[in-house]
């Protein structure tokens, strides 16, 4: 808590003081979001210092170590700044923000899709998508699994990666990509059997699937 | 573990490695201070931004921000100690010392002035008005006229609604009591003694008390009606506005709510759910108390009791909030209401009162009594870093190794291995 000593002139030329105390932002998501809405100095401050690690989380989850993820945490947080309005209960903020997070890495998945079928049409090499994970000493696991969600479809591969690499529960899965919890587990088990079949052709990923997995 | 839930937990812990390497939180920390700090546009000039078709990343980013700012370019107004003292931020509590006034300055012209004996704080700053809750004491009101704006003052169960005037409004806490002088404009008062918003014109006078559930309206410098200053027999709390004499002002008029009985229990949680679903979560805290929280704690179902508790959350009464709660616990502990009522109280007792031991207390409770409930995973948390701030560290340890055990990839699991480490 602050407390500032302020004095200063009346009208009648008499020097006064008042004090006022300011209180720190309260460490609910409640507090935070009140302090958001009303402009607060510091709000969007705290709004990155108590959830950017989440919203960065999930997006290298879906994502891998991508070289855009610094311009989507920022598109992710523009986003949610300007959209406070939309958020109902602010209890639900970290949720909000997992599932914008969600929805814009899925954006940026379809859209480098579609730039690649344009590129093939102006019969240009198609670009390697194993060159997104772009540090050298990542292991060939993590390369291969993020070449195999490259060639997933979109909606499964947010899914799949929510829900084996961030071990999300399936209720909060369900609420990040905005599907009913029936509607997720559908589409988590399709995911599912498109990872392993595409994983086959993986060597690096053998030793990781059930001989069961593989021999489906 | 499935070989699949193995994998992924291989690449997170990889991924987790090189996230700690690089710091993008510093760059976005830096990215969103310019991008809040950036000229404000007027509100009265909105500028067009034309998107360029096929843009590169960097313009996009630039575009989405402009677009961003030009739906939301509203503006909080600004409030200042006096017209050119220091900035005053929401949250804060003004407390004149000294024996003289503090004037609160808006950046739209509209001034508010918090008198010696009085106690206040800015709750909200919006791009059309402001909220402001007199703890005690009086404040004089002169709010700027402007097409569309949104003021509020708020004092115990009563709130003010404010578009251009000025008033005088005085509130005690100890005898829960509201005087509104209006030399200028209209003002609608809602709360405790009134089913519907109660308008009052200019060159009137309110006043109105919780204790006794009245109200009355008569011309500024009338003197009271001696039925006003009589104590009334004890009886239901009513919101009936006494007979005056003559030539008292509106009492009578079309707008004056009509005399009620006190509803029963069931038809007060039935106006409070309407409300509450029409998001006017005020009024439906102030018509639950108004009903009477102690009948309600008594005789509401556990879903009405629920209900209760989530409308005194959104209105920000953790004081009713508690009561609902304890009052599921106490009357239906065995259901699942009563469980999760010890997983909320937990919340409320962290969050609000930041008591880390009570919270750890209730969090405790939860998992005792639902190990696998639908909170279990929040409440292990929850009740860690509970013992960590109560300053109990060996206490959090110890629950740190058991949350990695069950929930490895869990939200608090961050913090978990922080305890370990």
């Amino acid at each position: 808590m602050r407390t500032t000593l302020v004095t200063s002139r009346q009208t009648t030329g008499k020097q006064v003081s008042y004090r006022i105390l300011e209180l720190p932002i309260g460490p609910s998501a409640r507090s935070l979001v009140e302090a958001l809405r009303s402009g607060r100095e510091g709000a969007s401050t705290a709004l990155v210092d108590r959830y950017a690690k989440d919203v960065e989380r999930v997006l290298y989850r879906i994502l891998g170590p991508d070289p855009e993820i610094d311009d989507l945490l920022h598109d992710v947080y523009v986003y949610a700044l300007s959209s406070l309005h939309a958020l109902r209960k602010p209890e639900a903020l970290r949720g909000w923000l997992v599932a914008i997070a969600a929805r814009h890495a899925l954006k940026c998945i379809r859209g480098r899709k579609r730039s690649r079928i344009v590129r093939l049409f102006r019969s240009e090499a198609p670009p390697d998508p194993e060159a997104s994970v772009v540090s050298p000493e990542v292991s060939e696991a993590l390369r291969s699994t993020y070449a195999v969600l490259n060639d997933m479809r979109p909606s499964e591969r947010v899914v799949f990666a929510l829900r084996y690499i961030d071990r999300m529960e399936l209720t909060a899965v369900a609420d990040a990509v905005g599907v009913s919890l029936a509607t997720v587990k559908r589409r988590i088990k399709r995911a599912r059997e498109s990872f392993v079949a595409l994983a086959r052709n993986r060597p690096a990923l053998a030793e990781w699937l059930d001989a069961g997995d593989l021999a489906k | 573990m499935s070989a699949l839930d193995e994998l992924g937990k291989q690449v997170a812990r990889e991924q987790d490695a090189l996230r700690e390497r690089r710091s993008h939180q510093e760059i976005l920390r830096a990215r969103v201070a310019w991008t809040r700090q950036r000229p404000a546009r007027n509100p009265a000039k909105p500028r067009v931004l034309i998107a360029v078709g096929v843009a590169i990343a960097a313009t996009c980013v630039v575009v989405t921000l402009a677009v961003s700012r030009q739906r939301s370019a509203k503006v909080p107004l600004r409030a200042t100690a006096g017209s050119h003292g220091p900035e005053i931020a929401v949250g804060t509590y003004l407390e004149p010392s000294g024996g003289v006034p503090l004037e609160v300055a808006f950046s739209d012209g509209t001034r508010f002035l918090v008198q010696s004996d009085a106690r206040a704080r800015l709750v909200a700053l919006q791009s059309d008005g402001a909220h402001l809750a007199l703890e005690s004491g009086e404040v004089e009101i002169a709010v700027t006229r402007r097409p569309h704006s949104a003021w509020q003052v708020s004092a115990g169960p009563f709130a003010v609604h404010v578009t251009g005037t000025r008033f005088r409004l005085r509130w005690d806490p100890e005898d829960q009591r509201l005087q509104v002088d209006l030399s200028e404009g209209r003002v609608k008062i809602s709360g405790c003694v009134f089913d519907t918003e109660q308008p009052l014109g200019e060159g009137q006078r309110l006043l109105a008390s919780c204790q006794t559930g009245r109200f009355i309206v008569l011309p500024l410098g009338e003197e009271l009606p001696k039925a006003w200053s009589r104590r009334p027999a004890p009886a239901p709390r009513a919101a009936a506005a006494i007979a005056a004499d003559p030539p008292v002002m509106p009492i009578a008029t079309p707008d004056a709510p009509k005399s009620a009985t006190l509803p029963t229990h069931h038809q007060a949680l039935g106006e409070v759910r309407r409300l509450a679903d029409a998001g006017r979560y005020p009024q439906a805290r102030a018509r639950a108390r108004a009903a009477g929280v102690g009948l309600l704690c008594k005789r509401a179902d556990a879903e009405g009791l629920q209900m209760l508790a989530e409308v005194a959350r959104y209105a920000g009464d953790p004081s009713l909030e508690a009561r609902a709660l304890r009052a599921l616990r106490r009357r239906f502990r065995v259901s699942g209401a009563g469980r999760l009522a010890a997983f909320a109280l937990g919340r409320l007792a962290f969050d609000q009162h930041l008591d880390f031991a009570e919270a750890g207390r209730w969090f405790q409770i939860y998992l005792r009594e639902a190990p696998r409930g639908a909170l279990a995973r929040e409440a292990r948390g929850r009740r860690m870093e509970a013992q960590m701030r109560a300053g109990q560290r060996a206490a959090a340890k110890a629950l740190a190794r058991e949350y990695l055990r069950r929930h490895p990839a869990g939200p608090h699991a961050t913090l978990a291995r922080s305890l370990l480490h």
